[in-house]
């Protein structure tokens, strides 16, 4: 038996390329010769084989073939056709094209077209339909995916590595100032909803007498350049550029000291798959305050406070709370520790895992 | 647990969004390079100091380390080593570790050693026989710092080329404007033009109309004169028929009134009595010009063959000629009054008869005259004795009353004239 996973571009440290990696030392700990195949990588050593060569490799009745879908690629449309092995389809959610429209049109192709074949992967017929949370594997079975072949497992993440990694000292001391630091980590991306976060942060600086500071941790895209100069804009407008610290492409000692230094970690995203920062919250303490939007409050469960609304002062006033209550602090610390380590920890998910495949792993 | 909260952080949140509301509040930030610091704080990390570029950063490590701003020479020359591509680190060792630094004592862990290695860098042939391994050392590190300065630059690059496009589009759409802004302005021109060509001519015939009004408002004035004269003279015309109307009503009541009354009630006329000694007084089939008109009268006379003509009949003939009539009789005398001077009847009559010819009137009122006396028509000759009295004097002979008493008719007979007539 071979095992070849398969994904158009693996990137060592984003979320996707971290769930490739964990599945792929994951079977090969299990004795099994397992490839990546994809068009480029980045970021890591491993080696990587073109897409392809997979069907040579992997297309035996015998063989396991793991597809990580979260943009549109026809090509493994193809190639999942060609195998003749038990199949697995990895859905990581793919953001709807809406968000954006008058943004950037390779965005807004690029997803309309992974979105559009939603539909011919479901009704692949594919052995086993794994989302990385109810919310996209939802998406697939409406899309026609039987649901008899449905999972549900959450992402495998670096979260353990950021325990273990030295905070950076130096950013700890900076953001340790006294100031009331709002946590926001993730790309800059305008489903992420940071103009909602600039509100909210906004709301909470007038009404508070207190210095404040807003942390936006993540990459910024220079396609997406209208959506990054709309939030600092937005910014200026509201008079809030001294109170804001970009922290572009962090470390994961950066990550952590971020983490550590913030008093809230805030979340006002229109649309998430999973979510891997607020696990990482949840794993650091950093208490959460989010809007509940597509799979955030599965992710987040009793975990943090959660809004079905962006209205600004309701998750200000929730930041202030958080700040002022030790008890309902101590108890969400409490929540998120616990949540992680029974659902989230690698070794849970590690264990599903291999429980999913257990049929074929024999 | 969070229910309830939730609950309390719903109305918290009212409560921030109103007092914000009332009471709007600027964002307090961090502090930030070139404020003043706490002067408690004695211990600074070398990444804070470090994060601030060019003149922040001198400005931020000169408050910070010497707690004071920087002076101009001191700030001017630090840009210069930076600009010289000095490192941060020996701008913060020489400025933590001059006197003046010193006696402050500001903590900065790490900060000594790595001066120190970039003092020994600084030093001849030595500096550079452990700068060249060290840099050897570091060549894998600097060159992936190297190549992702190279990658930001590059999507920096890209991203201002973005912009580039993007200005440079709004430029080329911004003097396509311009062009088409000029081309509407000439087109503007030329209509200004022509509007000061059409103000000229609409001047000059301004100045015409002008003129002309001043006659126009004058036959204005006449029409509206003629207008008001002849809607005065209709109301006139109108209150005088009106009035006459009302008279004539009024006349006719009193009439019938009177009538009704008896008073003044003429007896009916014996024209039959009278016709018979009128034949009895002529020649058989005497002429005899009736002035009365009335039928009744004509028939009486008729029926004693009596040739009556009627008085328009001998007008229009000549059956009238001078002395050619026998007789002249009139039922009435207030008609014969009517339209002609009582002796201008007396004339007539004196030309129509011949000598010895009958002229025989009766005196009693006609039921329609009464009409004309109430409104006064009748003149004074209407009086029987005075119109007997002017006979007699005008040339009639035997002028006397006849008929049943009382005696209701004037004779009288035709002799000649006894002295010229004249006018009234």
């Amino acid at each position: 038996m071979r095992a070849a996973v398969l994904l158009p571009v693996l990137a060592g440290k984003d979320a996707v390329g971290t769930d490739t990696l964990a599945m792929t030392a994951i079977l090969e700990d299990c004795g099994i010769e397992t490839r990546v195949f994809c068009m480029s990588a980045a970021g890591m050593d491993r080696r990587v084989w073109a897409p392809e060569k997979l069907v040579d490799f992997a297309g035996g009745p015998d063989d396991l073939v793991i597809y990580h879908y979260s943009t549109g690629w026809p090509l493994a449309v193809d190639l999942l056709k060609r195998c003749r092995g038990y199949r697995v389809v990895r859905y990581h959610n793919i953001t709807p094209p809406e968000f954006f429209k008058d943004i950037s049109v390779d965005y807004e192709r690029a997803c309309r077209s992974g979105r559009e074949e939603i539909a011919r992967i479901a009704r692949l017929g594919c052995e086993k339909y794994i989302g990385a949370s109810a919310y996209n594997l939802e998406e697939l079975v409406a899309a026609g995916a039987p649901r008899e072949r449905g999972e549900v497992l959450a992402p495998f993440h670096r979260v353990a590595q950021m325990l273990e990694a030295e905070a950076d000292v130096e950013l700890l001391g900076e953001l340790c100032d006294g100031a009331k630091n709002f946590l926001m980590v993730g790309r800059v991306a305008p489903n992420k909803g940071h103009l909602d976060l600039v509100e909210a942060f906004s709301a909470y600086a007038r009404s508070h007498d207190e210095a404040v500071r807003l942390i936006v941790v993540g990459k910024s895209d220079p396609r997406l350049s209208v959506y990054t100069d709309a939030i600092r804009a937005r910014i200026e407008e509201l008079d809030l550029v001294d109170s804001v610290r970009w922290i572009e492409g962090a470390s994961e000692a950066q990550l952590k000291a971020a983490y550590l230094a913030s008093h809230v970690f805030m979340l006002m995203s229109e649309h998430e798959g999973f979510c891997v920062p607020l696990i990482e919250a949840m794993a650091l303490g950093t208490p959460i305050v989010a809007r509940a939007s597509s799979a955030i409050p599965e992710t987040l469960g009793p975990a943090g406070i959660s809004w079905d609304e962006a209205d600004p002062w309701l998750h200000a006033a929730s930041a202030a709370r958080v700040f002022s209550d030790e008890a309902l602090r101590s108890a969400m610390r409490e929540a998120g520790f616990a949540r992680y380590a029974d659902r989230f920890d690698n070794q849970v998910l590690r264990r599903r895992f291999l429980g999913m495949l257990e049929g074929v792993l024999r | 647990m969070l229910g309830g909260i939730k609950e309390e952080i719903r109305a918290a949140a009212e409560v921030l969004r109103l007092r914000a509301t009332a009471r709007p509040r600027r964002a307090r930030a961090p502090r930030k390079a070139g404020e003043a610091y706490d002067t408690s704080r004695r211990r600074y990390t070398i990444a804070e100091l470090c994060r601030f570029n060019f003149t922040t950063f001198v400005d931020h490590a000169y408050r910070v380390l010497l707690r004071r701003p920087p002076d101009a020479a001191g700030f001017d020359g630090h840009l210069r080593r930076l600009v010289a591509g000095e490192r941060k680190i020996d701008i913060l060792g020489d400025l933590r570790y001059s006197p003046e630094g010193r006696a402050l004592g500001i903590e900065v862990p790490g900060l000594l050693p790595r001066y120190l290695l970039g003092k020994l860098l600084r030093l001849p042939v030595l500096g550079h026989l452990v700068e060249i391994p060290l840099a050897i050392l570091t060549l894998p590190s600097q060159a992936r710092y190297q190549r992702a300065a190279d990658t930001r630059l590059i999507a920096r690059t890209y991203e201002i080329d973005g912009k580039r496009l993007e200005l440079e589009k709004k430029l080329e759409a911004g003097l396509a404007g311009i062009d088409a802004l000029h081309a509407d302005l000439a087109s503007l021109l030329e209509r200004v033009q022509a509007l000061q060509a059409r103000d000229a001519e609409l001047g000059r015939i301004g100045a015409e109309l002008q003129a002309a009004t001043g006659g126009l408002a004058e036959t204005r004035q006449w029409v509206l004169g003629m207008n008001h004269w002849l809607t005065s003279l209709r109301q006139g015309v109108d209150a005088i028929e009106q009035a006459e109307a009302a008279q004539r009503a009024e006349l006719a009541r009193i009439a019938a009134a009177t009538r009704a009354g008896g008073a003044v009630v003429a007896p009916a006329p014996d024209y039959v009595a009278l016709a018979g000694h009128c034949a009895g007084e002529l020649a058989a089939a005497a002429r005899v010009v009736d002035l009365s008109g009335d039928p009744r009268w004509s028939a009486a006379l008729a029926a004693h063959d009596l040739a009556v003509v009627d008085a328009a009949q001998v007008s229009a003939t000549g059956a009238g000629s001078a002395h050619a009539v026998d007789a002249i009789t009139a039922a009435a005398l207030r008609p014969l009054l009517a339209d002609r001077p009582m002796v201008e009847v007396a004339r007539l009559a004196g030309q129509l008869l011949r000598p010895g010819g009958l002229l025989l009137v009766g005196l009693d009122g006609d039921p329609r005259a009464l009409e004309d006396r109430l409104s006064g028509r009748v003149r004074a000759e209407a009086d029987p004795e005075l119109f007997a009295a002017m006979l007699a004097a005008t040339g009639f002979s035997a002028v006397e009353r006849v008929g049943e008493a009382p005696a209701r008719y004037l004779r009288a007979r035709w002799q000649g004239p006894r002295t010229p007539v004249t006018g009234a």
